[in-house]
């Protein structure tokens, strides 16, 4: 509790909550606006985040993430258009809605139930982070390496695409990260000569280059003008009916979603699909969805926001993050000089609880904001892609410039952007690629380190009873998908699973 | 629907990357056991490109034909705009240092807005180039400082 007070002082100074409005505004826009994802967006912004204090620039950057969320539900239900892949559920039912003239409440209840789940993901993080924080502290090498492959069996279950190809993505992002100088012998892998590759490749570039990049390349193949007939608005709030229906779709999405994105790998999408997939079984009317149940949209609304709010655990108390976008905000973190892992709460308690304590913040805002403002979102859908394409990609230039002031990372950010292009084109999911080059240097660190202390041995992992309780569930993860309903679920999570970060 | 020879020729060709990749790790010290060299983890990261990409390769060939002609492959369009697109960031890159930023920005915002400009393409270049280019200078350079190139020809 005391952490969470000096928390809530760090996040509510002026400054802070000026940015944290500016994140869920930005992270609603991009929501909103299909093919600019939160990835991309957060990369973008990151360079510019450099002159900010830690704190300022990750309550920002976090910003970003969940309300995405909020904006990926307006297009969905408005004009069955997901902003951002967890929003792909809340299409089946909530433009159902909309069209029998039920779209206000759809929206209604999509915010609201967001802002209770968010909320309670954020009491939730605070609650769960230090009991596994006194775990954490008793990690090694062998748990660490152990976690990691979790998080890629998870990301490989959840890519679109062929496992074969999730399996080949997750070795090239491993092979990427050993660009540069091997940091315990020195060796210089892959460099070929050219002194700009000796510290390796920015996380900042190739995400930008892949997911943003890449994706305007993608779009540019078929631009065209972008008119869209989006739902009328009458009445906004919803009826009684409406609201006792909701609740318990809501308090469940809740913990389903943040259970979900405590796993590495697990996140907002898999939440959503996994709360439909409930929520359509526990229901009496279940041949009520995909006609417009209000509960296919409170119970996947509530999953995903709980599910990115989960999602930090990794990131905050592990320094593993879970999902491409956590990956970059840890990236984030590393270019602030903080060092994510279990001795942030202790080393850093100002930007851990700060964090915590901006997702109340950054909640309420999002609620208050996205319901008045719900025509201007719908307004910007009509802004033809034309006009917003020149400007992507110099933000991106720019940024990509702006890290270490070298023209060459320019270079970087255009051949990560045909690789984006070429990934999309030949349905390769390029977020188990990121996962594993984030991951690569601390990967290998703590294999080599492992190794050492097994003495080349096996028996050695027979003494790390976490260790091997994390193989085993990795070993689950891998069959549980043979079980039938499990697999269902992972196919639609899979299929919604566009690069559209 | 894309045709299974794209898929083919894509997964074949990172193999071939991987085995690339494979050979040119294999140069320095695998290592042992339990002091692993600089070797080991390129040369693990290959193979899951490698092993995978051949699996895929030999499981792509072994399919039968479809029965009938595959459609027209509809998702590979726009290869102009991309390839200039491209072009136009590498020469950026390039020029930034020599011409400076905002003579660079605004050459790039009017050749990328021409470049997706339906009708009239000088006109929409510089009806959304230039604001676009003057807007990024006066965020990047004036508001958030950053030590933006200002062209070795001018003098800076």
């Amino acid at each position: 509790m005391e952490g969470l007070l000096a928390g809530l002082a760090a996040a509510i100074t002026p400054e802070n909550l000026l940015f944290c409005l500016l994140g869920v505004l930005v992270g609603t826009l991009i929501g909103v606006l299909p093919g600019v994802g939160p990835t991309a967006t957060i990369s973008i912004l990151l360079p510019l985040t450099i002159g900010l204090s830690p704190v300022t620039a990750i309550i920002m950057l976090a910003g970003i993430y969940y309300g995405a969320s909020y904006g990926g539900s307006t297009t969905a239900i408005l004009v069955n258009i997901p902003g951002e892949a967890q929003s792909v559920v809340t299409c089946i039912d909530g433009y159902r809605m909309a069209q029998r003239g039920r779209a206000g409440p759809a929206l209604a209840i999509a915010a609201i139930g967001s802002f209770i789940a968010g909320t309670l993901g954020a009491l939730g993080i605070g609650l769960v982070s230090q009991p596994l924080i006194a775990v954490a502290i008793r990690f090694g090498a062998l748990e660490y390496f152990a976690l990691m492959l979790l998080g890629f069996v998870v990301v490989t279950a959840l890519a679109k695409g062929s496992p074969l190809k999730s399996i080949a993505m997750i070795g090239l992002g491993l092979l990427l990260s050993t660009i540069g100088q091997d940091v315990i012998t020195g060796q210089t892998r892959f460099t070929f000569g050219l002194i700009d590759l000796i510290d390796g490749i920015g996380t900042v570039t190739l995400a930008m280059g892949l997911f943003g990049l890449g994706e305007v390349l993608w779009t540019l193949r078929q631009i065209d003008e972008r008119s869209l007939q989006a739902a009328r608005i009458d009445r906004l709030m919803p009826n009684a009916e409406e609201w006792r229906r909701s609740l318990g779709p809501i308090a469940r999405g809740s913990v389903l979603g943040f259970l979900i994105g405590l796993l590495p790998g697990g996140g907002a999408t898999l939440a959503s699909f996994m709360s439909y997939v409930t929520e359509k079984r526990l229901s009496r009317r279940p041949d009520e969805f995909g006609k417009g149940a209000i509960e296919g949209v409170a119970g996947p609304e509530a999953a995903n926001n709980s599910g990115t709010a989960g999602s930090f655990i990794p990131l905050l108390t592990l320094g593993l993050p879970g999902n491409p976008v956590t990956a970059i905000l840890m990236g984030a973190l590393i270019l602030h000089g903080v060092a994510p892992g279990p001795l942030l709460m202790t080393n850093n308690p100002e930007i851990f609880w700060g964090v915590v304590a901006s997702m109340y913040a950054g909640n309420l805002m999002l609620l208050v904001l996205n319901l008045p403002l719900v025509g201007i979102w719908v307004q910007l859908l009509r802004v033809p892609y034309r006009v917003l394409f020149g400007a992507l990609v110099l933000f991106m230039v720019i940024g990509a410039y702006s890290l270490r002031s070298n023209p060459f990372d320019i270079v970087l950010l255009a051949g990560f952007g045909v690789l984006g292009y070429a990934l999309r084109r030949f349905d390769f999911d390029p977020a188990p690629l990121v996962l594993a080059f984030v991951l690569g240097d601390a990967l290998e660190f703590n294999l080599r380190q492992a190794m050492m202390l097994s003495r080349g041995s096996i028996d050695y992992v027979w003494t790390r009873p976490w260790a091997v309780a994390i193989f085993i569930i990795t070993i689950l993860v891998i069959v549980l998908p043979m079980l039938g309903s499990v697999r269902r679920a992972l196919a639609r999570a899979r299929a919604a699973n566009e690069p559209a970060a | 629907m894309r045709r299974p020879l794209s898929d083919l020729l894509a997964a074949a060709a990172l193999l071939a990357f991987g085995l690339a990749a494979l050979w040119t790790g294999l140069q320095w010290p695998l290592g042992t056991m339990r002091l692993l060299g600089p070797a080991a983890m390129p040369a693990l990261a290959s193979l899951l490109i490698v092993v995978p990409m051949a699996a895929l390769v030999a499981k792509l060939l072994l399919q039968p034909a479809p029965a009938k002609p595959d459609e027209a492959d509809t998702s590979g369009g726009g290869w102009p705009r991309i390839v200039a697109s491209i072009a136009a960031v590498l020469v950026y890159a390039a020029a930034l240092r020599p011409l400076g930023f905002l003579a660079a920005t605004m050459a790039l915002t009017l050749f990328l807005y021409a470049l997706v400009a339906q009708h009239r393409r000088l006109r929409f270049a510089v009806m959304a180039g230039l604001p676009v280019a003057i807007g990024a200078f006066v965020l990047f350079d004036l508001l958030l400082k950053m030590p933006l190139p200002r062209g070795t020809v001018w003098g800076g």
